[in-house]
């Protein structure tokens, strides 16, 4: 009688904790708008199931729009520094934007940025850093 | 009665089982993310370089601990990261900055404001990483 009640119970355990099916993971959308006026736009995921982010990267937000990047948890605001290469060209990112979360999805209105594309030595295309307005949204 | 017995016990080890699943705390779990001042001194030889800016972290990469440095156009432009010890220890961990700077850590201090480090690597190379928090 026990035998017939403890099997199918960790039978459903086993089956429930080998579930590693990718759910949590959505569309975004990133804009970065230049205040000279240029634009440039990628799509991407964002891993919204925080226990699995959590578990890696410790409290943060993986997305791959552009070229990966973490999106650190500060005080309402994502915070992130790291490579750009997009549009056939390299350079410096650095974001930073408050953020509002309904649900699950995240949402940027209003972020700053700041962009350094520099030449294959290295040394800056432009002699002041570009700075915009970026935008991040579930697709 | 003993069926009973049996299949309560049991229960409650799955759940004793599944409870005491608990993830070992990082070394800098107690220095939460965000936007931080740095003074980063080198010394090589009989040289010594300072070198001031911002950056933001930890990020955690594969159980490593590193640092972004916010770029400015007049910073020496291969400073881009810090990478600082790993998730188990910052002590005796590798720190990285610059190509070819590569210490072993040999002091960390920290509270949730502030990191220090001292690293060096033979007789040759040494230096500090100091961070004060802006956010």
């Amino acid at each position: 009688m026990s035998r017939c009640g403890i099997i199918p119970f960790i039978a459903i355990c086993l089956f429930l904790s080998g579930c590693h099916k990718e759910n949590g993971k959505r569309r975004y959308e990133i804009q970065l708008l230049f205040n000279n006026g240029d634009v440039l736009k990628d799509y991407g995921t964002v891993t919204e199931k925080e226990a699995n982010v959590k578990k890696y990267h410790g409290k943060a937000v993986y997305t791959t729009v552009f070229n990966d990047y973490l999106f650190l948890k500060v005080n309402g605001k994502f915070i992130c520094s790291g490579d750009l290469i997009a549009d056939g060209k390299h350079g410096d990112l650095y974001l930073e934007g408050a953020y509002t979360q309904k649900g699950r999805a995240y949402t940027v209105e209003d972020g700053y940025f700041e962009v350094i594309w520099r030449d294959v030595y290295g040394e800056p295309l432009t002699n002041s850093v570009l700075t915009g307005k970026w935008t991040f949204k579930r697709n | 009665m003993k069926q009973n017995t049996l299949r309560s016990l049991s229960f409650s080890l799955i759940l004793l089982f599944s409870f005491s699943c608990k993830k070992e705390k990082g070394a800098l779990y107690d220095f939460p993310p965000g936007r931080f001042e740095f003074v980063y001194v080198l010394n090589t030889n009989t040289n010594q370089d300072t070198i001031i800016g911002e950056l933001s972290g930890p990020y955690l990469y594969s159980s490593n601990y590193s640092f972004m440095v916010r770029q400015e156009l007049l910073m020496d432009k291969s400073l881009k990261i810090f990478k600082v010890g790993t998730y188990k220890s910052i002590n005796n961990g590798i720190f990285k900055a610059q190509v070819n700077t590569g210490a072993t850590i040999d002091y960390e201090d920290h509270d949730s404001d502030h990191l220090m480090i001292h690293f060096a690597s033979g007789d040759t190379l040494s230096g500090s990483l100091t961070l004060t928090r802006k956010e």
